[in-house]
């Protein structure tokens, strides 16, 4: 067993380190790309993903109005972040991670296969 | 304040400075056009020539008994009953149909105008009414200046994704201001220094940006929320929780859940209704919507609009058979909730209207202010630039839109006022504005000479709001005489503000003479 | 904030609701004052002008607290309404107040004060002529001239030790004496 997650653990770990790498070798075009689509992307989606995880409230539409009020506030907030991180491999891990996750949780419910709330 | 390094602050600058050249222009016209809505249902009484408010306040049940009994049962599904700023009564009885323009579902059915005092009908018509403002929107003028605002006059959605678009970089910029500047509180009360030096554009720009900076925040989301809510936020998070279903999540949050009842009953008296709305929350009645009209299962929803210290607008709901108070409705939910208190802010945040003339006379303000902070941004990017022939083109570009926006506003105005008495102001009033801002572009071009530019444009502003309560005396608008006996307050106050502006800018045309340019270097006035 | 609930007015509850408003606008004309006084002593704004440091105590954080009172008051009562005019009439205000520089709002002060002393003199004149107070003024003047003319012989003959000189010339006269006497 440790020895079969050793050798899972090792490519993986190399594989970050060279995408890190890869990263910092075009720091103004990943800055743009983080900045810009993939803040986008990532704030869209996190939107997006709201309604899946944010309690209803008292009034059952909690989780429905808030992603729509805060969806401008949601940009800015990873915008900011994905412009003034020092690390930009870590950058680049958080916004990712972000859009990966969400698009986990938004994939179902978009496609009809999980109804968050009833008509 | 918050400790930034070296290379953050240059991705900082180089965000905030960019994004204001690229698309500073188009924000400030944005920020103008809203300042100007701000005061967009004064302009339309100023406009129609009548100071009437717009409550519901005469007897409405007779008039919609009346009109009901003559149409077929498919327009009594939903009635929208309510009063113009020209004081005429609006009844539109419809129901929901595809709209074949846009292959999307759209109310089509009969509107009415009707005089409240007689209830006589003075026009009728009959489509997809809400695309046809001309039928019930008295003011060309106040239509196209908050189209303007709202969607630049572009066609739906794409006005209002740019607009958006700007909001959220009106936000961006104005967070990335904030932790630029190291010294906001330290900075707070240092005027412009004088010299007219490097140091004092920088001056100029950070003061008001700083005083300003909280509003800017708010005006900058509340806005980027109106403008990508229904076109973006709206059917994304519809496709999330109700699987696309649009129609469902409209009803979720907007419907209260009724049981169905088809059978058709004499309907209650709308008056009386108004009478229990008034006692239960105050006045005044600015909308009412009547759903299922004559149906045992039919709901009225009263809408009062910000008064006596609310701040938003509030929703009673009655029985439209029982004529019985049911309940005040939250804006979205069925309860009171924290997401409704959210969702109901955003409106007098964004607009300022609460409190009648003295928040919209604030907020007014605070627009002005916001204008002056995007103009003296650019104007400093310009003058550290000034050498470049490319930013010197930039800056005259800086000084047309600055003056050639209001002028162009003006001349919707007069385009308006001239096409009232016999052409459509609907056609008119936005080919006016084209007209005027191609003018100053034109003369942008053709006149070389900054000061003499600036000189020209402050002359054509000053005679433009001088001579147009003349123009709107002479389309048959309402006389002062009148005015004054009616208490048509709006008609006499923004004649005299137009008078007073144009005679402080006439006085101001002179004072502001740009120095004798030097040909190897020539230096430009601040537009703001 | 959104008001859900209608407010029912009795005459005390408007009495009160008068008061509180008239109460508000002291506080909100204080807080105006505050930013005024914050505005003019500011150590940056003086310097950047070449103006001389301000010499009195300036007391910032209590200015501030004064500043903000209204803002506090407004929110504890649950006033939205007032809250967003004061907030937005304090940031314009605010602005306007630190962007006029200080020359600028000295030759105002200068101004306002010599048109108010002036007309503060043509208004005493009229009120002086219309009730007849003009003669009793002068005659005032004239013994306020006498009584300050013995006080500073007094004052002049407590430096030279001489109590008995009752008049600035006598004094001025017993001094040319004693200077030919030395």
């Amino acid at each position: 067993m440790g020895t079969f997650a050793i050798s899972v653990h090792r490519p993986v770990v190399a594989t970050l380190r060279h995408a890190a790498c890869a990263v910092e070798r075009r720091p103004l075009l990943a800055r743009w790309l983080l900045a810009g689509p993939g803040a986008l992307l990532a704030a869209v989606l996190v939107m997006a993903a709201m309604p899946v995880w944010l309690p209803a409230g008292a009034a059952g539409i909690d989780n429905i109005v808030y992603p729509i009020v805060l969806a401008p506030l949601i940009w800015t907030v990873v915008f900011l972040y994905a412009l003034l991180d020092a690390s930009l491999p870590r950058a680049t891990a958080v916004v990712l991670g972000l859009i990966l996750v969400d698009a986990i949780l938004v994939a179902p419910a978009a496609t009809g296969a999980l109804h968050v709330n009833s008509g | 304040m918050i400790p930034i390094s070296q290379p953050q602050m240059k991705r900082l600058t180089a965000v905030h400075g960019w994004s204001g050249v690229i698309l500073g222009l188009l924000l400030f016209t944005v920020v103008i056009t809203g300042t100007v809505a701000v005061f967009g249902d004064d302009i339309a009484r100023w406009s129609t020539g009548s100071s009437t408010q717009r409550g519901i306040d005469k007897p409405i049940d007779g008039i919609v008994r009346n009109l009901a009994e003559r149409l077929p049962l498919f327009y009594l599904d939903d009635i929208a009953v309510w009063k113009t700023d020209a004081g005429e009564l609006m009844a539109f009885f419809h129901s929901h149909a595809e709209n074949p323009a846009t292959g999307r579902p759209d109310e089509y059915g009969a509107m009415f105008r009707i005089d409240p005092e007689s209830g006589e009908v003075l026009d009728r018509n009959e489509g997809f009414m809400w695309k046809e403002p001309w039928a019930w929107d008295p003011s060309a003028l106040r239509h196209f200046l908050v189209d303007l605002h709202v969607q630049l006059y572009l066609p739906d959605p794409w006005g209002l994704i740019v607009t958006g678009i700007l909001g959220l970089l009106m936000m961006a910029a104005a967070v990335s201001g904030f932790l630029m500047h190291r010294h906001m509180i330290r900075d707070l009360f240092v005027a412009e220094r004088p010299g007219a030096r490097l140091v004092s554009a920088r001056d100029r720009h950070v003061l008001a940006s700083s005083w300003s900076l909280p509003f800017a925040v708010i005006l900058a989301f509340t806005g980027s929320f109106f403008s990508f809510a229904s076109t973006v936020s709206f059917p994304i998070v519809a496709q999330v929780a109700f699987g696309g279903d649009n129609e469902a999540m409209a009803r979720t949050l907007f419907e209260p859940p009724v049981v169905e009842d088809t059978r058709r009953v004499r309907p209650a008296d709308l008056d009386a209704i108004r009478a229990k709305a008034l006692d239960k929350v105050g006045g005044p009645l600015t909308f009412i919507s009547i759903h299922h009209y004559g149906r045992a299962d039919a709901r009225i929803h009263v809408w009062h609009s910000a008064a006596d210290g609310r701040l938003g607008f509030t929703q009673t709901v009655f029985d439209g058979a029982a004529g019985t108070f049911l309940e005040v409705k939250p804006q979205v939910g069925n309860k009171p909730s924290m997401g409704n208190t959210i969702r109901t802010l955003m409106w007098p945040l964004h607009v300022g209207d609460f409190a009648g003339l003295v928040s919209k006379a604030v907020w007014g303000a605070l627009g002005a202010t916001t204008c002056f902070v995007i103009l003296s941004g650019l104007r400093r990017w310009v003058r550290r630039r000034e050498e470049e022939p490319l930013w010197r083109g930039f800056g005259r570009a800086l000084t047309v839109t600055a003056l050639g926006l209001p002028i162009a506003m003006l001349a919707s105005a007069w385009a308006f006022f001239l096409a009232l008495p016999a052409a459509d102001p609907f056609f008119w009033t936005p080919f006016g504005f084209v007209a005027g801002a191609l003018a100053c572009a034109g003369l942008g071009l053709a006149v070389r000479d900054d000061g003499k530019l600036r000189a020209l444009f402050w002359r054509i502003l000053a005679w433009a709001c001088l001579l147009l309560p003349l123009l709107r005396l002479a389309a048959g608008g309402t006389s002062w005489a009148e005015a004054l006996a009616r208490n048509h307050g709006e008609v006499l106050s923004i004649d005299l503000l137009l008078l007073a502006a144009g005679g402080l800018m006439w006085w101001a045309r002179d004072r502001r003479r740009a120095p004798t340019v030097v040909p190897q270097r020539p230096t430009m006035e601040p537009a703001e | 904030m959104t008001g859900d609930a209608p407010r029912r007015s009795c005459p005390s509850a408007r009495r009160w609701s008068r008061r509180s408003e008239r109460s508000r606008r002291r506080l909100h004309r204080r807080a105006l004052v505050a930013i005024a006084w914050l505005a003019a002593t500011d150590p940056k704004r003086r310097r950047a002008f070449r103006l001389p440091r301000f010499q009195g105590n300036r007391r910032p954080r209590l200015t501030l607290l004064v500043a903000l009172a209204p803002a506090v008051s407004l929110l504890w009562a649950g006033n939205g309404v007032g809250l967003l005019v004061l907030l937005g009439t304090n940031s314009v205000a605010g602005w306007a107040m630190a962007a006029v520089s200080p020359v600028r709002t000295a030759r105002a002060t200068e101004w306002l004060g010599s048109a108010a002393a002036r007309v503060g003199n043509t208004v005493r004149t009229a009120v002086e002529g219309a009730t007849g107070a003009a003669g009793r003024s002068t005659s005032r003047i004239d013994a306020l001239e006498r009584r300050v003319a013995e006080l500073e012989a007094a004052l002049a003959a407590a430096s030279l030790g001489d109590r008995t000189v009752a008049r600035l010339s006598d004094y001025q006269a017993a001094k040319t004496q004693r200077a030919g006497e030395a």
